[in-house]
């Protein structure tokens, strides 16, 4: 069981820098993500625990010991590729073979494993037929069962699930947790997609231009963004700009705050410390935190309480999310979860509760 | 609808001439000899081919050529797989220049090559009288070997073995390095992941190649024909055709022959296409090589350096050797006097000039100049034809414009000169009164896949959709094609006319056979009529091999030119 440790890692292409002091730990038996836009750099840093590119400076370890370089070969990392590289001139017992054959096992063991391997990924039976003669979702999970039968220290996973239509991404992310979690192996995942990220991590980067913005749980990054760009980007984000009216102590570290906005006075619960009176700051809502007045339900103190008009609806199904107007003129995005409850004509008015812990206070 | 359904009309009347050009100057021919060859006096008989074969001057040839088919594969796949290896795995100072320098062979003619090589290595040739004179040893040795075999394996492998450098080398390039990658992330050396996956997903290409290097080793004439050695197939079709009418073993050679390259082509066609894989595009290209030219942590500067130096080394022995040919045709054509010396006692540039002057060699290099335009121009009408028809429209049996076009490339320029001569005697046509029309169709026949190739390769790399878009704003399909389709494909056209140019000009089989009388004979028939006329022959055939290659090298490095780095595509086998 392995856990990586990057120091202060660089890595730049002439004079063009493509990673930037980047600085993480992944524990033993972690789900991390690298989350980014396209060209944030997450390929390259994973490609660099590979070993395929070798940083500018830094140092990656490995168990503690010290792999910058470590050709690829010898650094037992298995790897399932954006395109699954499975080889095409050979067939998938054959693919799944290769590094069992590299690792000397006898003939008996090699075809065991292989039979292990293809279970675990639910293809047993596929031994004799070429990759490509096969789905792009069995061709993934050849590719997973190549990369685990050699026993990695690590896995890496290069958006491994982008190939694939949208219903059978939603059902490998929920697989590929589960075999992760069964073997307690150590994996980096690299994804655009945030709900991939959302749903499967452990811990996650958000990478944006080669530097590491926010390191955090899904959860952590989620209600706690370290910038309205990483609100934005993770999630959907109401954001506004606020001036603090008043702070008012609850003790713990926690706070109400009494905020100006294009809404009106608005109160949030925040644990963010150092903050001033006139201070300017930005605020950030989820959809989901403008909820529905129920009718008869009794107001907490300081409960945010606005009135907003329904511009447009789209049904999502599950859920249902309003375009609304507040005045004077300030759009925002709401998500009700229960869309069966009421109907929503553009026009209509209702009253919203905003409840004050989940106005995130944001500096930037 | 009226205008579409016309509009279909003239595709299919477009492919319809396409067809009668296939049907009478490539199917004709065929059909006329497999006719002669199996209905020789009416009903269907095998007598000739029985007769041919109890000869044992026959057998010897076949097995003869056949071993030169196959050493010569085998030499150049030895040297094209050493070399691209190298290329593969290591960055060295200088390896654009030297990868340029290894396809040098490919710009002298073979069969003018030899007349270089003959020079240096004959019994009485300049490196025996240098061994001699330093009293290295006494008596000449033979270096070319059985009547001039080995020198015929020399030079053909010389010939064609940058030909599989550049199929093996565009196939490993174009190969997605992800394959490499995970056969690393799986724990794999170099040697492995060569062997056992570049290796494995080039070998289609490979094989492609190595049958195109094999059927052109088995089918040239000139190389054999300049070293006098007969006992080969080529050579024996070669004289069998002055007596055609008398002796109709000829018909039987030929098509024995015809049969056997077709044969070989299907089977390979057949066993690589099964094995071709779609390769995913170029995903992320990192720096895959061991850049010798940097530190590299790990390996001390010395060991570096002298990796460098083993690879310098074997480049340049290779260099060397390739470029002996060349040297020798050098020598010849400035030569004033050499008689059993090691060098000419008198040089002299007089060759250069009786070029131009002597009657046979200019009315030549005229002929050629005249054959070579007029094949590119049937070849780009026909050729942008087809690629149009076949990569665009996809009209109905566009499959089999295809078909034919590639089915060209397995009928030996041998067979269909000899096929010309046998079935349009005494038409119109007749080569023997004026060969002009028949030497373009016959040059336009076998050089057309090279157009098709560079068209197609221009239609299908610009979208179709652009076409559509112009389409949608009301342009007509004939605006269209002039000002979107064609400005986009120009520079491939450029290139596929140039090479067609090239090759026409230095064709040699077509030439020899066809063209019987002098005020006909183009340059590649003069080299061979004069090479062999006592007196200063040789010296002015080298002269004229001289600047036949020198148009090759411009032609080469213009399109080169034109079409970037890509040049190794033109080569480019199946």
């Amino acid at each position: 069981m392995s856990s990586i440790k990057i120091r202060e890692l660089n890595y730049a292409i002439g004079t063009r820098e493509i990673l930037h002091q980047v600085n993480l730990e992944i524990a033993t038996g972690e789900f991390f993500f690298l989350l980014g836009p396209s060209g944030s750099g997450k390929t390259t840093l994973l490609r660099q625990l590979a070993g395929f590119t070798r940083p500018s400076s830094g140092e990656i370890f490995l168990n503690d010991k010290r792999i910058n370089d470590l050709p690829a070969r010898y650094r037992n990392m298995g790897m399932v590729f954006q395109s699954y590289a499975l080889f095409p001139h050979l067939s998938v017992g054959e693919n799944i073979r290769y590094g069992l054959e590299i690792r000397k096992l006898s003939r008996e063991t090699q075809t065991l494993k292989i039979q292990e391997a293809l279970e675990r990924v639910g293809l047993t039976g596929y031994e004799n037929r070429l990759p490509g003669s096969l789905s792009g979702g069995e061709q993934q999970r050849v590719a997973l069962a190549r990369a685990l039968v050699i026993e990695p220290h690590v896995l890496l996973l290069d958006e491994p699930l982008s190939n694939l239509d949208a219903q059978l991404r939603i059902r490998m992310r929920r697989e590929l947790r589960d075999i992760q979690k069964q073997l307690g192996i150590t994996a980096v995942y690299v994804t655009h997609d945030q709900d991939e990220a959302l749903s499967m991590a452990d811990r996650m980067a958000v990478l944006v231009d080669g530097h590491i913005l926010q390191l955090g749980s899904p959860h952590e990054i989620y209600y706690q963004p370290a910038d309205t760009f990483i609100a934005n980007f993770i999630g959907k984000a109401n954001l506004l700009r606020t001036a603090i009216r008043d702070i008012k102590p609850l003790g713990n570290g926690t706070q109400d705050i009494l905020l100006e906005t294009d809404l009106g006075p608005l109160w949030s619960r925040s644990h963010k410390p150092n903050l001033k009176k006139d201070q300017l700051i930005f605020c950030c809502i989820r959809p989901e935190s403008i909820q529905m007045e129920v009718p008869g339900e009794p107001l907490q103190e300081r409960d945010n309480r606005v009135e907003g008009t329904v511009m447009d609806t789209r049904f999502y199904g599950e859920s249902r999310e309003l375009s609304l107007m507040f005045q004077p003129a300030l759009p925002l995005m709401a998500v009700i979860s229960n869309p069966r409850q009421g109907a929503f004509q553009k026009g209509d008015k209702f009253h919203f509760r905003i409840p004050p812990a989940e106005i995130i206070l944001l500096d930037k | 609808m009226e205008k579409s359904l016309f509009r279909g009309t003239g595709y299919y009347l477009f492919a319809g001439v396409i067809l009668v050009f296939f049907g009478v100057f490539l199917f004709y021919p065929i059909y006329y000899i497999l006719r002669e060859a199996f209905f020789p006096s009416g009903p269907f008989s095998l007598e000739l081919f029985h007769l041919l074969f109890r000869n044992p001057v026959t057998r010897e040839s076949l097995l003869n050529s056949l071993e030169l088919g196959i050493l010569v594969t085998f030499l150049t796949s030895i040297l094209a797989l050493s070399l691209a290896l190298i290329f593969h795995r290591y960055n060295f100072y200088g390896k654009a220049w030297l990868s340029g320098l290894l396809l040098m062979p490919l710009i002298i003619p073979p069969f003018v090559g030899a007349i270089g090589i003959k020079q240096l290595f004959s019994r009485f040739g300049s490196f025996n009288l240098l061994l001699m004179n330093g009293g290295l040893m006494s008596e000449p040795i033979d270096w070319l070997g059985s009547a001039g075999f080995w020198g015929v394996v020399f030079l053909e492998t010389l010939h064609l073995y940058p030909i599989m450098f550049l199929n093996l080398t565009a196939s490993i390039a174009n190969l997605d390095p992800v394959y490499d990658e995970a056969a690393q992330s799986l724990g794999a050396g170099f040697f492995r992941r060569f062997r056992t996956v570049t290796l494995p997903l080039v070998l289609p290409g490979y094989f492609a190649g190595a049958v195109l290097v094999f059927l052109w080793a088995m089918t040239d004439l000139g190389t054999p024909l300049i070293f006098n050695y007969p006992r080969v197939i080529p050579m024996m079709i070669f004289n069998m055709i002055t007596d055609i009418y008398a002796n109709p073993m000829g018909y039987a050679l030929v098509v024995f022959l015809l049969l056997f390259t077709a044969t070989c082509f299907l089977v390979a066609r057949r066993w690589a296409g099964g094995k071709s894989y779609e390769l995913y595009g170029k995903g992320y290209s990192a720096p895959r090589e061991i850049d010798l030219t940097q530190p590299i942590e790990g390996m001390p500067s010395s060991k570096r350096w002298l990796k460098t130096g083993w690879i310098y080394l074997y480049l340049f022995i290779i260099l060397g050797i390739s470029a002996l040919p060349h040297l020798g045709v050098l020598i010849n054509s400035l030569a004033g006097e050499w008689f059993m010396t090691v060098l000419p006692t008198q040089w002299t540039f007089k060759y250069y000039q009786e070029v131009f002057t002597h009657p046979l060699a200019f009315s030549s290099i005229k002929m050629s100049l005249f054959l070579s335009l007029a094949t590119v121009l049937v070849s780009l009408v026909l050729g942008v034809g087809i690629a149009y028809l076949t990569a665009r429209k996809k009209i109905k049996g566009a499959f089999l414009l295809d078909a034919l076009t590639m089915l060209t490339l397995t009928v030996p320029g041998l067979v269909l000169a000899f096929g010309y001569i046998a079935s349009f005697s005494g038409t119109i046509f007749d080569p023997r009164v004026n060969p002009v029309f028949l030497l373009v169709m016959a040059y336009g026949v076998r050089r057309l896949p090279y157009m098709v190739r560079s068209a197609h390769a221009g239609f299908s790399q610009s979208s179709k959709t652009l076409e559509e878009a112009s389409a949608s704003l009301g342009a007509s399909p004939a605006r269209s094609f002039i000002k979107i389709t064609l400005p986009l494909v120009l520079s491939h056209l450029l290139v596929g006319g140039l090479m067609v140019f090239a090759f026409s000009m230095l064709e040699v089989s077509d030439s020899l056979i066809l063209a019987m009388q002098e005020k006909y004979y183009p340059i590649t028939k003069t080299i061979w009529y004069l090479s062999g006329r006592p007196g200063d022959g040789l010296a002015l055939a080298s002269a004229m091999g001289m600047l036949g290659m020198f148009l090759l090298l411009a032609s080469f490095l213009l399109a080169g030119r034109i079409l970037g780095k890509k040049l190794g595509d033109i080569f480019r086998a199946g």
